[in-house]
């Protein structure tokens, strides 16, 4: 309905759609990137893409599966003009307050340890091959179901279980089996 | 260490969405109706006018000179099993599947292998042949290769045309799954391009309708694929 109205020239309907999507787009691109600043200018650049494409939307579609693969296709050429996306320092550029998924502040933990757990599982996802990396994203950090990732990446659920497991062993491996 | 619950990842510092930046704000300010796509009357489009492409380049280059002369059940099973392959393919292209906007690449590489399959099968086993006015020659390599030049240009030209018109009309607009997208409008091109040529070759080799004729169809794909991932990369 949002998309709706949006494509029918209402403002409005486009700053609810950012503010709906925006955050979980944004952590998203976090998670591939490793960087804050890097993330925010390729959310930037995704929603632009999506502006211009706009016409390309199917009414009735639902329109973040489609919003995800526009960011992750972003972030992959924005890696590819960088040749490969590198953390520079993530526990410097990101709060310190842990969240849970949704972004809420995490109640309890410890925060120091947590921040350098958290620049640990940065630093190890990055070393990820792309399709790894997003299969781990997606549904280790994100939450969503495999055949909701599956339809971001436009593969299979069995590839993307394929995917997924390749990438948390990779990623378990690489943190010396703390993952 | 802090984790997510019922996951063992570690959790994740809240983050402030941006502002809506100088660009897009300046994108939005001049924003006007835009109306979205309708993948089933783009389909009708795109099918409607593949019928004249086809029409034209049979008309231009000839029917093939045996036609009143094979046996019409196969000929019927043969352009079927072409046309059903044009019609998978470009329906592929063009609807996504329910509730989503982008082409879905699995299902296109299956509809293409399959459809490439199938038809080199469909060459193998179902005899096109009026005798004598068929043109035969015998299957060494020389002849084989003799043959297939032509077949396999026409079939890449023909195949490559409608799938190229579609990807520079859609240029504009197409974000993602374009190379997909390109894969599955060459292979309906190449598809098309078989039935131009059961209409247009009077050659009854086995080899030559199996391997030959089916060579449109993946070369088409492969390079409308490429000009699709090309075109539109870094947009």
């Amino acid at each position: 309905m949002l998309m709706k109205r949006y494509c029918e020239g209402d403002r409005r309907a486009f700053e609810e759609l950012y503010a709906a999507t925006a955050p979980a787009l944004l952590r998203y691109l976090v998670r591939l990137s490793g960087q804050l600043s890097t993330a925010e200018d390729l959310l930037q650049q995704s929603f632009l893409k999506l502006h211009r494409a706009r016409a390309s939307y199917i009414e009735g579609a639902a329109p973040l599966p489609w919003m995800y693969t526009i960011a992750h296709r972003t972030f992959l050429d924005q890696a590819r003009k960088n040749k490969r996306s590198k953390v520079v320092d993530v526990g410097g550029e990101l709060p310190e307050q842990a969240a849970d998924l949704q972004g809420k502040p995490h109640e309890g933990g410890d925060a120091h340890d947590n921040s350098e757990e958290l620049h640990r599982t940065m630093e190890a996802l990055q070393s990820l091959p792309p399709s790894q990396r997003q299969a781990v994203v997606l549904i280790k950090l994100d939450g969503k179901t495999m055949q909701e990732a599956a339809q971001i990446a436009g593969t299979s659920t069995g590839a993307m279980k394929v995917r997924a497991h390749r990438g948390y062993e990779a990623l378990r491996k690489s943190l010396g089996g703390k993952a | 260490m802090s984790t997510q619950k019922g996951n063992d990842m570690p959790t994740f510092p809240p983050l402030a969405t941006p502002a809506i930046g100088a660009e897009l704000s300046a994108a939005l300010a001049d924003m006007k109706p835009t109306p979205t796509r309708r993948p089933h009357r783009e389909l009708a489009a795109f099918l409607l006018l593949s019928l004249p492409f086809v029409a034209v380049l049979v008309g231009g280059t000839g029917l093939r000179s045996d036609l009143a002369g094979l046996a019409l059940p196969s000929l019927i099973l043969v352009a079927a099993a072409w046309t059903a392959s044009f019609l998978g393919c470009a329906y592929l292209a063009f609807v996504p599947p329910g509730n989503q906007v982008t082409p879905n690449a699995r299902r296109i590489v299956q509809a293409f292998v399959t459809s490439l399959l199938a038809l080199v099968a469909i060459g193998f086993l179902i005899k096109l042949d009026a005798g004598g006015r068929s043109v035969s020659y015998e299957p060494s390599v020389h002849e084989v290769l003799a043959h297939a030049g032509g077949c396999a240009m026409l079939g890449l030209m023909a195949g490559v045309v409608p799938g190229l018109i579609v990807l520079a009309l859609t240029r504009r607009f197409v974000p993602v799954g374009r190379a997909s997208m390109g894969l599955s409008l060459g292979a309906a091109g190449g598809a098309l391009a078989g039935v131009f040529l059961l209409f247009h070759c009077p050659v009854a080799e086995p080899f030559h309708l199996a391997m030959v004729h089916t060579s449109g169809i993946a070369s088409a794909a492969l390079v409308v694929a490429l000009a699709g991932w090309l075109l539109l990369r870094e947009r």
